[in-house]
């Protein structure tokens, strides 16, 4: 696999500011998603430069990547003790999770609205997240006893796994519900969304209720949607399954384009659509899984990237797909930034912030007109 | 009441036929087509007419592989059940009654998605030119940037057309292989200037080598444009041929249990004009 395989530089068209179609916005798409690369850039090294401990982090950075240049993740020389053990220890797996999980949630809400067809088809809306969460539950309580064997066996990606089952068995369950002669109703998506996400939590409530105190605690944690565990180990549980669907994803985008005519006029163009969406339901739960097991349920970026993207960029898939991963990575970094800092020394859990901003934007796509297309 | 074969060329080779034979479909425990078998060859425009119900979409549905059936329907050589969606793609296009679009998209986001199935071997700047070519033919010149939703039923119809076209834009592959659009009510919500346009473009698709299966409702643009009519009633082929022969009267009248009288206007061509009568 070489790079101009990869659709966004492939793909008929070569170089990346000759004059696009008219009437296609090809051209906007790929100075976005440089100015979106960008961005994320920015918001990280801002996120590793604020918190209650000043860092100096533009003379940290250089040296810690010189260091990491010559294969060592140790402190470097002319950084002190403390600022290191804030920058490598605290706020840079925290950036790095924040991008890791910001990326899946956009990416999954992205390739879940193009598979259903929908702009508010979204992992959390729908449920998705919610068996995330009891898969993880699952994990967490059984894990000590039932489990124990396997999680042994997985080590850190054990909980990820499990996240992405639970993850994997509600997607499938509602396109099968949703689905009937390959049109998706969307009241039928949202309403079988709402039993599903009930299903999932009355099932949750009861793992809590057999849990003990450290289970309970662990638990807890889910209901709120926070960054505030992120861990090395976490980047590296989550990290690969995620980078693994961000880099296949656009494999998936021609024919996400195709979706967008209809299943019927997707094959006839020549998309093999029950394949594509197979793989789609299954990048979309290990993506929402992954980044579930890291963070609890964090809603509403799913939603509000890709609208957003497609407002501007349009809704060709192989540009919404990067600059859904690069927005929704730089978006979360900053709420996360906001989330430890606005009521400082404690924290806002960012999924409250999310929340905030995001109920109110999906109010205002389901009372504008053409946010109904396909309702 | 079979009046002529439905074949015109004996010496056409399979590769430049469709055949389909003893086809049956079933839906939900009802049998919609039954035991329906023709063969008709590329360089020509045939059509399927009959009332409703009598199964001429889902015949359609078919032979484009959107419906299982029983029996056998070969496009090119190929059984239609066991051919991959990239292979149909690249020897047929298909224009359904109306496409919805999921997102706005622009009219040439739109016709860009007829690349999809050979995406790669197309330069942006022949693209380009191509969908100009295509909107030119549906009569939308200077589209390229309007938003699909924005626009009326029938100009939405035509940006489809176009985006067919740009599918299977040469009539004829380099191998000598025909290409065949197949239209499901094409010119239904089409105004009348623009039914005219886009049967005249069928019809010089089939007059440059390609195939064309299109289901009518409007038998007098049938009669104008099409070399061949197959009449469906009940799910069975009533009566196939060429229009001259198909169009009487009588059958007809049995066709779409109501009387019809078909007359030959006389300063035309030999050219059947259709009018019902009976009691209001």
């Amino acid at each position: 696999m070489t790079l101009s395989s990869w659709p966004l530089f492939g793909g008929g068209s070569r170089s990346w500011f000759k004059n696009g179609m008219p009437g296609t916005r090809e051209d906007l798409a790929r100075s976005s998603i440089l100015l979106l690369g960008m961005t994320l850039i920015a918001a990280g090294v801002f996120s590793l430069a604020t918190g209650p401990i000043p860092v100096p982090v533009l003379e940290v950075l250089p040296r810690a990547l010189t260091a990491m240049m010559s294969g060592s993740f140790d402190q470097p020389d002319g950084v002190s003790a403390r600022d290191w053990i804030v920058f490598a220890e605290i706020r840079l797996p925290r950036v790095l999770l924040g991008a890791l999980v910001g990326a899946s949630l956009a990416v999954s809400g992205a390739v879940m609205q193009g598979l259903f067809r929908n702009p508010l088809a979204d992992p959390g809306i729908v449920g998705v997240s919610a068996g995330a969460g009891l898969g993880a539950a699952m994990f967490i309580v059984l894990g000590t006893g039932l489990l124990a064997p396997i999680a042994a066996l997985l080590g850190i990606y054990a909980l990820p796994l499990a996240a992405f089952f639970g993850a994997l068995i509600t997607t499938f369950l509602l396109y099968r519900i949703g689905t009937r002669g390959g049109a998706t109703s969307v009241a039928t998506l949202l309403l079988a969304g709402i039993a599903l996400s009930a299903l999932s939590g009355a099932l949750t409530g009861l793992l809590i209720y057999v849990a003990d105190d450290q289970q309970l605690r662990d638990l807890n944690f889910w209901g709120l949607g926070s960054l505030a565990g992120a861990s090395w180990a976490k980047v590296f549980g989550a990290g690969p399954i995620i980078a693994v669907v961000l880099f296949s994803v656009p494999f998936l985008a021609r024919g996400l384009n195709a979706m967008m005519l209809g299943e019927a006029s997707a094959g006839h163009v020549g998309i093999r659509v029950q394949r594509l969406k197979r793989l789609a339901i299954v990048a979309v739960a290990a993506a929402t899984g992954a980044a579930v097991s890291v963070s609890g349920g964090i809603g509403f970026v799913g939603i509000v990237v890709p609208h957003l993207l497609r407002l501007t960029i349009g809704p060709d898939h192989r540009y919404l797909l990067p600059a859904s991963a690069l927005l929704g990575a730089s978006l979360l970094i900053l709420a996360d930034t906001a989330s430890r800092t606005l009521v400082a020394p404690a924290e806002l859990p960012i999924g409250i912030l999310t929340a905030f901003a995001g109920a109110p934007f999906f109010l205002w796509i389901l009372l504008r007109k053409r946010g109904l297309t396909g309702m | 009441m079979t009046i002529a074969p439905f074949l015109t060329d004996r010496n056409a080779t399979s590769r430049e036929l469709l055949r389909v034979k003893d086809a049956g479909i079933r839906l939900g425990g009802t049998q919609i087509v039954d035991g329906v078998s023709f063969t008709v060859e590329a360089r020509a425009f045939h059509t399927i007419i009959g009332p409703n119900g009598s199964g001429k979409s889902t015949l359609l549905k078919a032979v484009i592989g959107e419906h299982g059936y029983s029996g056998s329907i070969c496009l090119a050589g190929h059984e239609i059940r066991r051919t991959r969606p990239e292979h149909l793609a690249f020897v047929r296009g298909v224009l359904a009654q109306q496409t919805s679009v999921a997102f706005p998209m622009t009219v040439s986001e739109v016709i860009s998605l007829g690349f999809t199935s050979n995406a790669a071997g197309h330069k942006q700047e022949h693209r380009r030119q191509r969908i100009r070519q295509a909107l030119c033919a549906v009569d939308l010149q200077g589209f390229e940037a309007r938003l699909y939703p924005d626009l009326s039923g029938g100009e939405q119809q035509r940006v489809q057309l176009a985006r067919v076209l740009c599918q299977v834009w040469e009539p004829v592959l380099p191998d000598g292989t025909p290409r065949w659009l197949f239209l499901d009510e094409p010119v239904s919500s089409l105004d009348i200037k623009h039914q005219i346009q886009i049967m005249t473009l069928a019809a010089d698709y089939a007059r440059r080598g390609g195939g064309i299966l299109a289901v009518m409702h409007d038998l007098n643009l049938t009669a104008r444009f099409a070399d061949t009519v197959l009449v469906m009633r009940g799910g069975r082929a009533m009566a196939q041929g060429r229009v001259a022969d198909v169009f009487e009267d009588d059958i007809l009248s049995t066709a779409y249990d109501h009387p019809i009288r078909v007359n030959v206007t006389p300063k035309d061509t030999e050219m059947p004009f259709v009018l019902p009568f009976g009691d209001p």
